[in-house]
């Protein structure tokens, strides 16, 4: 890669106790690119996560976004810098409408200050307005334009998903991060799932995923990294990494 | 007809605080069962101000609120990292402990006497003194607080504060600065239970540590409840509501010993009647 | 011995009485929250409910002590799980936020102590027999009453403990306590254990509230400070942590009685509190432990 990778880390170590969940990984994530973290379970990919979105603090080495050093950021900040990121288990708002729960991931609002929510200048309405007018968007992006008042805990499973797609793309990121964006879906809304994570790409938007269904994995991704016990053990295209002994033998093997 | 216009006034200085209590419990999910000390801090300082170093109306009512709202900041940092029950835990301490210095800091608070004395507002040097007029100052008052509460909880950072009530990680995954909106919240909070308590001390003249004991929060709280959480105008009619009833037994003759522990029985049951038949209280929208 | 050294000794002697009663009391809260990770704000009455009840039995009915004190705890107790069925197993059969139930609990508190208030009067009541003779013991002073207490702490604790360790229900509690999910899937009734830990917590409470009753003259208000250093007590020791609980109590009767030593007695209730928040706010948990997730 000769590009400046558009997130990177080096060296990245996360201890629990004695053991490490993550151990000296370093990879490079190429902007424009689906990228999908692999590896049986408990091999650190959510972990992984975890730390690059600031959830975990790291015990050891350094992470990068668009070349920056986002080292030790809290959630909030490494958001508004244009990584956002789902939730492996749901994270919804529930007693928020539909509508209400994508507009939160309106970023940059005026009137997220308290005064001028107060004042309700014309500036604060408009930019409302505005911001209301991108979840609508949105909203038709993920296909949940009909729910927009409808309350987050009356949809579906597959729905909330989408919904909480919807807060991610609200704020515009150029880095999405997804958590096992397929688990419990049907094959229908998986399919949609998909259409979604291409159309991103066509936005020219960095899509990077942690999944275990391995037919989408292979489908999808331009390029695959492969976690075991902490550590990359290949990094590649689907096509190297499918006869790669290592990987094979990480998933079969003990 | 004198009565009337005493039970509009303390049902207006509750207004204020159900609303505040409101904006921290009902739609931040804030677990503050202490909020009497907040209503407390305004009135003696409000006490202290007028009685004790002549400062006048409206620069008080501004002390009152701005001070509270200090103590709001400075309870709001420990609560950061309190979760629900803990949170109530750490409020609940504040507010006995609050309660326990406005009774025996005697020096400052005079104690259990509490400090006598506190005049009416003067607007214009015309003091006022007659119950309507104060009347209309608390309406005024009022007005403003819901005016400015009101357009808090519907802006976009009052759907932030909604977030953190449904799940601060989404919260913060969505890049709101949530311990900054919590202080923030708690302030405010503060700020108007700090203004309530300044209206009620110039109304009844007197800063007595026994209207801010935990009772007295227990009773807010469960106004907030009966009104609707996350419901401004539920509040409002709740406050109304529960300030009138109880001031009706006095007319049905009790003597007055067993009908202050029958209201607070009403209220204990009425309490837990909402919570297990009608969370949602009056105008409130969410069942739990 | 010089007058300086007496006094610190009376105060040890002092804070370990003191103290066993608050392990006593912040052993039946914590088991009550370990099991059900339920913070029930109606224990403080349920503790002064006791103490009253058995003014009832021992004052007003002159029944013998041993008596009454089995009299109370068994009325408490059979009101206290008759509470919880009505209204709190409502609510965590609603999977209730705790926010409720805890606000639930705080009604119950009010009403009960309204409703005692209401019966006896605000004024005291005594179930003390007046001064007695102490004997010296190490240079301290004791009286048989604090004898007595002492002794009916230890007692009741180790009964608690070896109940917890060794029969059937004390060990479906210990699970439950662990893990609620995973003790309905071993196939215990978790519902039938609360009620067996409200048992347990209502006598500990009734037992503690009976022990201050010997020494301290009872108002209805009594529940309130008696809530607050059952919570403290809890926290100290961590909550939900059994020996915790005990080392809890005990520290509290030092630090009350040595600060006031130096401090006038209406801080006394400041002063469990500002502990309080110190312990929430730096949460080191001295006994190490159960960490609430």
């Amino acid at each position: 890669m000769d590009e400046q990778p558009i997130l990177e880390t080096r060296q990245l170590t996360k201890r629990f106790g004695g053991l490490a969940a993550i151990n000296n990984v370093s990879v490079r994530i190429r902007e424009g690119f689906i990228t999908s973290i692999i590896g049986p379970n408990g091999a650190g990919k959510t972990t992984l996560f975890n730390v690059l979105t600031g959830f975990l603090r790291s015990d050891g080495g350094d992470y990068y976004l668009k070349g920056k050093r986002i080292t030790g950021l809290p959630p909030y900040r490494i958001t508004r810098m244009g990584m956002a990121r789902t939730f492996q288990l749901i994270r919804v708002f529930p007693k928020l409408s539909v509508l209400d729960n994508v507009m939160l991931g309106c970023l940059g609002l005026k009137g997220d200050n308290i005064l001028y929510a107060i004042l309700k200048t014309q500036g604060a309405v408009n930019q409302f307005y505005q911001a209301e007018a991108t979840a609508m968007k949105v909203l038709e992006l993920i296909g949940l334009p009909e729910f927009a008042n409808e309350y987050a805990f009356a949809l579906s499973y597959g729905q909330q998903k989408l919904v909480e797609i919807g807060r991610v793309l609200a704020s515009d990121p150029q880095v999405i991060l997804l958590d096992e964006p397929m688990a419990g879906l049907s094959v229908t809304m998986i399919d949609r799932m998909v259409e979604l994570i291409f159309q991103l790409k066509k936005e020219n938007r960095t899509v990077i995923l942690v999944e275990h269904n391995m037919n989408v994995v292979m489908d999808i991704s331009d390029q695959i990294v492969v976690l075991n016990f902490g550590e990359e053990i290949a990094a590649g295209s689907p096509a190297e990494i499918m006869n790669k002994a290592e990987v094979l033998d990480a998933y079969l093997g003990v | 007809m004198n009565f009337v216009y005493h039970v509009l006034i303390m049902s207006g200085i509750y207004m204020i605080l159900c609303l505040s209590l409101n904006v921290m419990v009902g739609y931040g999910g804030l677990f503050n069962i202490g909020h009497a000390a907040f209503y407390g801090i305004g009135a003696y300082v409000a006490a202290i101000l007028t009685v004790k170093m002549s400062v006048s109306f409206p620069l008080d009512l501004l002390l009152s609120g701005v001070i509270t709202g200090v103590f709001g900041v400075i309870v709001g940092f420990p609560a950061l990292r309190l979760k629900g029950d803990y949170l109530a835990l750490c409020t609940f301490g504040f507010g006995v402990v609050m309660h326990t210095i406005f009774n025996n800091w005697v020096a400052v608070t005079h104690g259990p006497q509490g400090i006598v004395g506190v005049p009416r507002p003067s607007i214009f040097s015309l003091p006022l003194n007659s119950l309507p007029s104060y009347l209309l100052l608390v309406a005024i008052v009022v007005s403003i607080c819901f005016f400015i509460l009101a357009r808090v909880v519907d802006s976009p950072f009052g759907k932030s504060l909604m977030a953190i009530r449904e799940d601060q990680m989404a919260a913060v995954a969505a890049g709101k600065n949530i311990a900054q909106i919590k202080i923030i919240v708690f302030c405010v909070g503060a700020f108007f239970a700090g203004i309530a308590g300044n209206l009620y001390v110039h109304y009844i003249s007197i800063a007595d540590p026994s209207a801010f004991a935990t009772d007295e929060s227990f009773l807010v709280f469960t106004m907030v409840v009966f009104g609707g959480m996350a419901s401004m105008r539920g509040s409002v009619l709740g406050a109304f509501v529960l300030v009138i009833f109880p001031e009706l037994l006095r007319f049905i003759g009790i003597p007055s010993f067993y009908a202050a522990q029958i209201r607070r029985m009403l209220f204990g049951f009425l309490l837990v009647l909402v919570i297990l038949k009608r969370p949602q209280g009056l105008l409130g929208k969410y069942r739990f | 011995m010089r007058v300086k050294t007496m006094m610190f000794i009376q105060l040890i002697a002092n804070s370990l009485i003191a103290g066993s009663i608050y392990s006593l009391s912040a052993l039946g809260f914590t088991l009550i929250y370990g099991t059900m990770r339920f913070f029930n704000m109606s224990y403080g009455v349920t503790f002064m409910a006791g103490a009253y009840l058995f003014y009832i039995f021992k004052n007003l009915l002159n029944f013998p002590f041993p008596l009454a004190l089995g009299l109370s705890m068994a009325t408490l107790s059979f009101l206290m799980v008759l509470l919880d069925h009505f209204s709190f197993r409502r609510l965590r059969r609603l999977h209730a936020p705790s926010w409720a139930i805890v606000m639930a609990s705080i009604g119950v508190a009010v009403i009960i102590e309204a409703f005692i208030t209401t019966l006896f009067g605000s004024d005291v009541r005594m179930v003390r027999t007046g001064i007695q003779q102490g004997y010296k013991i190490a240079g301290a002073t004791i009286t048989p009453t604090q004898l007595i207490i002492l002794c009916v702490s230890i007692v009741f604790v180790w009964g608690i403990w070896l109940f917890l360790k060794m029969t059937r229900m004390g060990k479906a509690i210990r699970a439950t306590a662990n893990d609620p999910h995973m003790a309905t899937v071993i196939g215990i009734d978790t519902e039938e254990v609360f009620k067996f830990v409200i048992i347990l917590g209502s006598c500990l409470a009734c037992v503690s509230g009976v022990l201050v009753s010997l020494e301290t003259d009872i108002e209805p208000s009594l529940g309130q400070p008696a809530l607050l250093k059952a919570i403290v007590a809890s926290i100290i020791g961590g909550i939900g942590n059994i020996r915790g609980a005990l080392w809890g109590g005990i520290l509290l009767g030092f630090v009350e009685n040595f600060g006031i030593w130096k401090i006038s007695a209406g801080w006394k209730d400041g002063i469990a509190l500002a502990l309080l928040l110190l312990f929430i706010l730096m949460k080191p948990s001295l006994f190490g432990i159960e960490e609430e997730t």
